[in-house]
């Protein structure tokens, strides 16, 4: 426990999905197939040494490595404790699912789309890996910027005002977070992540602890879609390709969520974040989120825009088991994290098989396609009883915590914020379900089949993963043992 | 998780560790996977293989049944599932309903082999039907609230798929009605779960001895969420509405299943409930006694009266809820003219009076043996005439294609083995003596007196309540006996035939029962009208079912005959070592019910005034013709939950419409504030730009820069997303600072 290694796997992984640039620049134009072999493989090769990494995660080990010092105490460095190590496990095996499942989805501009997926991976692996809030935020930045050509990839208006509705959220919110940042360095004179808080040490009045935590939250809450913050999101998911949209909602809202569980546990610490009081306006807000979301969900006939909804809900669970700061509570967001990325991933993809094949994106037009793509369809709903929470998938499981983790906060009626989520969740994707497998088919689809195999074995992956997180909740190596060595150093 | 040993009587029952629970549960998961492996590629070894697999999972529960009840152990599985501790385990409770269960399960499916012949998307039926199997064992044999939910939601989501599975418009439309009403179950079960986890410590059925569960008023918010959520899988009267709407949608031995097995989990649920109390008691009694033989206080004795102070409440509530369910699906039964309905209406009735047994055994609390006696039996008796007359209405319309009372008639010339065993089945429901109504009934009778003793002219009035309802009962199973099988045949149109089946079809489903019930008797008059031309009916046609359904008939038949021949064969083996699980239960009461002698004179002649009601009630219907009495769309709860749920929708609709309108009228004002902003910030940077490149440190302001630069080119075209955003942060950042400055 707590011991540190210095090793060079940290900078290793970050960069290793960069070699998919070599690929792209030397083999694009003379050897297409072996370019694209070069970029999933680039994704899979990074999956494999984060792999490396198991046994240091499992015992608690943290493997750090400084690049370069700036100035005094602001270094750009790598510090991978176990959290980080379970973002960038799920990070990586979601990219793999992502970068197979493009090879039958993506058809243009392919060397672009590949390019920026690479480069997104590294950077999003940067933020889960970086050892200090100033290693988070330029890799964060970075991300943010680089996930734009991912979602005008389709070039279409409608894609571009989505993109450029995205920058300028994103851009905003990195000002904000560029400013909490400063006034972190500021008032406590050190940015370091060291597993508890570091600024409650340097006795700074409460208010102004509130005001740095406000700032961050704002920042970070605008990738993380706290419900006024939200807006790009509706736009983003739609307008994005499958896959893209599937690790947008699965990975790259996380990365904000991942922000403010860094802010939560390394900045600030439970402890004084408890003092502080912002727990209970902090469940209102994610309350809110969460059932505004799920009722603006219902009205949308756009089946992505309707997913796109369900994630600003869905995430903002995980920011309700935050803020719980309870036991039970702080296990269901971090495993949320990773349910939510899997149940989003498997619907998303769906959605893009169904795009793809039944030629609608409308939610009223799927009657009858469980007999046309039956297995799409299939994994479609495991995840849509997933997102409702019914036990054997892992929806079940998030909400099962956080139901207890409420109780457990001494915040008994939060638990009626879940169960009408829940409620609302049936009503915004049963009727996709019933419809697909009980109604007749109708024209539209009769000559439709099931999608290539590139693009449905992912789907079935991902939505298998769904039911084994949901069943074998407690096998080594999946989220929930990383879990509980992470809540070894949170003092819950 | 921690599992308490259960006293029996005077001895504690050993927790062994075995296999066959978890094998009795995965063995349907393995026949639902060969199943749907072999699928449409050969009919008969894919029928052959759901039936030996269901009898695999039968003969696994009659496996384990000597060694639970003769040696009195618990044998447990624990699977390495969910968080770890995830235990199957069958007590005398829970392996008593498993055995019915599967059994149950074991001849429907027999049935089926044949009927289901004529539906399609017949692999579908068996593999779902399997899962649901192994879902309900899974119920019947949890050990604890948390593996009992995890089974129950999953019964109740498999399921979903027997009902719709004709797929046609009504079906899809009751099970829309069956879902959700299945959710908000699910929901408000959890929720109960929660809570008892919170004030119990822990989901086990035994809450721990000091818990906070049994001794303040907390219980009552846990109970009745919990309650709620088992009342709704029960068909309690305000929470029933998907029932008579679900069960004549389903093939038939899928309601068989539904009305017999599946409905039985929510009393199941109710009875774990109640034990909860029991456990609780017994350890709260026992840690008074020691406290007292050492000389000291008496608060432990205190807390054991206290929590049967709460089960006594429960009791209560219970009882009134039993009262309205049992009348109001007694009523509504009377006035159905289709068949399904009718039994699905009954099998609310029937609920009714388990709840009341079970309501008067949590009244009683201490003595209430006799209430849970009678409920239990009930339960197992009902199981077992509600699947055998759904089955034989299923053998009905397999030969007559129709469910309307109307149109049958004179069937027992043609279907024999059928009319002679829906007999057997409805002289057993009706309660009379030597059939096994009569014994569960006599018990409830006599629990419902005892209660009396305690509660006073209340409870009498529900004794005078309950006799009526018998009466009720034996009316509407004459109707549905005496129109099918006696009399003259009616007869279908067969000219109209395709037009008329789409009505009845349609009557199945529509609403309360009663709104559906005016178009079904025009249509049906219409019609009546061509059926004295047409000669040719299909009733002509009508002949006995196959072979295999008379098989999974008679088995249910031979069932009620043995539980109505021997009852106190059923008392003293099964029913009494049951209720000597629950540790605070009187036991000279226990003893008393294994000692109980059914066929008294006294207890023949308590049937009489029921008799009596039920033949004036009989004949004063038919000769005013009641029973197509139809009652007001409003008088139906469903007419309410249905506006109810629609309201909601319209109000989502409206409420991001209105959102929709406000930002159309305030964007433009919004676009200028932010054009005014940029204006303004540009002077500001300006301005600025030099204090600060002092103030702050250099690698700050690079990336500032780079931002800045973006933003100066992008900010011209959304003015608008800029003044939004501004103005949430300016509210969130002047909220924080009135904050600051108040404390």
């Amino acid at each position: 426990m707590g011991r540190e290694v210095k090793s060079v796997l940290p900078i290793l992984i970050v960069f290793t999905p960069c070699l998919s640039l070599a690929g792209a620049l030397l083999w694009r134009n003379k050897r297409p197939r072996f370019a694209r072999f070069v970029y999933v493989g680039s994704s899979v090769l990074t999956f494999i040494l984060i792999l490396l990494l198991y046994p240091r995660a499992m015992n608690g080990t943290v493997s750090t490595q400084t690049i370069l010092e700036i100035a005094p105490r602001i270094t750009l460095g790598f510090r991978i404790d176990t959290l980080g190590f379970y973002f960038g496990l799920l990070l990586s095996v979601l990219w793999v699912i992502a970068s197979f499942y493009s090879l039958g989805y993506i058809t243009s501009r392919e060397t672009r789309y590949y390019s920026f997926l690479s480069l997104n991976l590294s950077f999003c692996l940067g933020v889960a890996f970086s050892a200090n809030m100033f290693t988070l935020f330029i890799f964060y930045e970075l991300m943010s910027l680089f996930t734009y050509p991912l979602i005008i990839h389709d070039e279409t208006d409608i894609a571009r005002r989505a993109g450029l509705k995205y920058l300028v959220y994103s851009i905003t919110a990195g000002a904000v977070i560029l400013a909490a940042l400063i006034m972190q360095y500021f008032y406590s004179g050190t940015l370091a992540f060291t597993g508890r808080g570091t600024i409650g040490a340097a006795g700074v009045s409460a208010g102004v602890l509130k005001v740095i935590f406000s700032i961050y939250l704002l920042g970070f809450g605008v990738k993380a879609c706290i419900m006024p913050l939200h807006g790009w999101v509706p736009d983003a998911h739609p307008a994005a390709p499958a896959p893209a949209s599937a690790l947008l909602s699965g990975v790259i809202l996380k990365v904000g969520v991942f922000g403010i569980m860094r802010v939560v546990y390394d900045v600030f610490g439970v402890d004084l974040l408890k003092r502080l009081g912002v727990s209970l306006p902090m469940l209102y807000v994610a309350s809110i989120s969460i059932i505004v979301a799920s009722i603006f969900a219902i009205t949308q006939t756009d089946l992505k825009r309707r997913l796109a909804y369900s994630s600003v809900g869905q995430v903002s669970y995980i920011i309700f088991g935050l803020f719980l700061l309870s036991k039970s509570g702080a296990y269901g967001a971090m495993l949320h994290v990773a349910h939510h990325a899997f149940m989003k991933g498997t619907l998303f993809l769906c959605s893009g098989i169904i795009m793809h094949e039944l030629g609608t994106k409308d939610v009223r037009e799927m009657d009858g396609a469980g007999a046309k793509i039956p297995l799409t369809m299939i994994a479609f709903s495991i995840a849509a009883l997933g997102m409702m929470g019914t036990p054997v998938t892992c929806g079940f499981i998030s909400k099962w915590l956080l139901g207890v983790g409420s109780v457990e906060a001494h915040r008994v009626y939060f638990i009626a914020v879940l169960l009408i989520s829940s409620l609302l969740n049936a009503v915004y994707f049963l009727p996709i379900v019933y419809s697909a497998f009980f109604k007749k088919v109708t024209v539209r689809e009769l000559f439709s089949h099931e999608a290539p195999l590139s693009m449905l074995l992912p789907t079935l992956i991902c939505a298998v993963l769904v039911l084994i997180l949901g069943v074998f909740v407690t096998v080594p190596g999946l989220p929930y043992s990383l879990i509980k060595v992470v809540m070894k150093v949170i003092p819950l | 998780m921690i599992f308490y040993a259960v006293e029996h009587g005077t001895h504690i029952a050993k927790i062994t560790f075995s296999p066959l629970p978890g094998i009795a549960i995965l063995i349907p998961i393995a026949g639902a996977l060969a199943v749907f492996i072999v699928g449409d590629r050969s009919e008969k070894f894919r029928n052959l293989l759901a039936i030996a697999f269901s009898a695999a999972s039968f003969l696994c529960c009659v496996l384990i049944f000597p060694r639970v009840f003769s040696h009195g152990r618990i044998l447990q599985t624990t699977l390495p599932l969910f968080f770890g501790e995830f235990v199957v385990s069958a007590d005398r409770l829970g392996l008593i309903f498993a055995l019915v269960a599967s059994g149950a399960w074991l001849f429907s499916t027999i049935y089926a082999y044949s009927y289901i012949q004529h539906e399609e998307r017949r692999t579908r039926y068996h593999t779902f039907s399997l899962l649901t199997e192994a879902a309900t064992l899974g119920v019947f044999l949890a050990s604890n609230f948390f593996v009992l939910f995890v089974f129950f939601e999953l019964m109740g989501m498999l399921a979903y798929v027997l009902v719709v599975h004709s797929q046609t418009y009504e079906a899809r439309k009751a099970g829309v009605k069956y879902i959700f009403m299945t959710i908000y179950g699910g929901l408000s079960l959890l929720a109960g779960i929660v809570l008892y986890y919170s004030y119990a410590n822990g989901v086990s059925f035994a809450p721990g001895e000091k818990s906070a569960y049994l001794l303040t008023s907390a219980c009552f918010i846990a109970v009745s969420f919990m309650m709620v959520g088992y009342g709704i899988k029960a068909g309690m009267i305000p929470l029933h509405v998907w029932l008579p709407l679900a069960h004549p949608a389903a093939p038939s031995p899928a309601s068989a299943l539904l009305s017999g097995v599946m409905i039985k989990a929510g009393a199941f649920g109710l009875i774990r409930l109640i034990g909860t109390f029991h456990v609780g008691a017994a350890a709260h009694g026992s840690a008074g006694v020691l406290a007292s033989s050492g000389g000291g206080e008496h608060a432990p004795a205190v807390h054991a009266s206290a929590n049967m102070a709460n089960l006594h409440v429960l009791g209560w509530a219970l009882i009134v809820l039993a009262v309205v369910t049992m009348v109001g699906g007694m009523i509504l039964a009377l006035v159905q003219t289709n068949i399904k309905r009718l039994l699905a209406y009954s099998s609310i009735s029937q609920m009714g009076y388990i709840l009341m047994g079970l309501g008067a055994a949590a009244f009683l609390g201490h003595e209430g043996a006799m209430g849970l006696a009678g409920g239990i039996y009930h339960i197992l008796n009902h199981t077992m005439f509600k699947a055998l007359l759904f089955l034989g209405v299923g053998a009905v319309y397999y030969s007559t294609h129709t469910l309307q009372l109307t149109e049958l008639g004179g069937l027992w010339k043609k279907m024999p083995v059928t009319a002679f065993l829906c007999c057997v089945a409805g002289l057993g429901i009706m309660g009379i003596p030597l059939f096994n109504g009569f014994a569960s009934k006599t018990l409830l009778h006599h629990a419902i007196v005892e209660a009396a003793h305690v509660g006073g002219p209340l409870i009498k009035a529900v004794e005078v309540i309950f006799i009526i309802t018998a009466g009720g009962t034996i009316c509407y199973i004459a109707k549905l006996i005496l129109l099918t099988f006696f009399g003259h045949y009616r007869g279908i149109a067969h000219d109209s035939g395709s037009s008329k089946r789409e009505v009845s079809a349609d009557s199945i489903h529509a609403g309360a029962g009663s709104e559906s019930l005016s178009s079904e008797l025009v249509a049906v008059e219409h019609v009546g009208a061509d059926v004295h031309n047409s000669a040719g009916s299909a009733g002509e046609h009508a002949r006995e079912v196959p072979f295999p359904m008379q098989i999974g008939m008679a088995a249910f038949a031979c069932g009620i005959l043995v539980f109505g021949l021997f009852p106190h064969l059923v008392l003293s083996k099964i029913i009494a070592p049951v209720l000597g699980s629950f540790a605070n239960l009187d036991p000279h009461m226990v003893h008393h019910i294994a000692e109980e002698h059914i066929f008294t004179l006294s207890n023949i002649k308590g049937i009489l005034p029921s008799l009596g009601v039920g033949i004036t009630f009989f004949v004063v219907a038919m000769k005013w013709d009641l029973f197509r009495l139809k009652l007001p769309e409003t008088f139906g709860i469903d007419y309410y939950y249905s506006k109810a749920e629609i309201g909601f929708l319209r109000l989502c609709l409206a409420g991001s419409k209105r959102h929709a309108e406000l930002r159309a009228k305030y964007w433009p004002l919004a676009k200028s504030l932010g054009q005014y902003i940029y204006e303004w910030g540009v002077s500001v940077r300006s301005r600025y730009r030099e204090r600060r490149r002092a103030v702050i440190d250099r690698i700050v302001t690079i990336p500032l820069d780079i931002q800045g630069f973006a933003a100066y080119i992008l900010a011209r075209q959304f003015t608008g997303d800029i003044a939004y955003g501004t103005v949430i942060i300016a509210v969130v950042i002047a909220l924080l600072a009135i904050g600051v400055f108040l404390k």
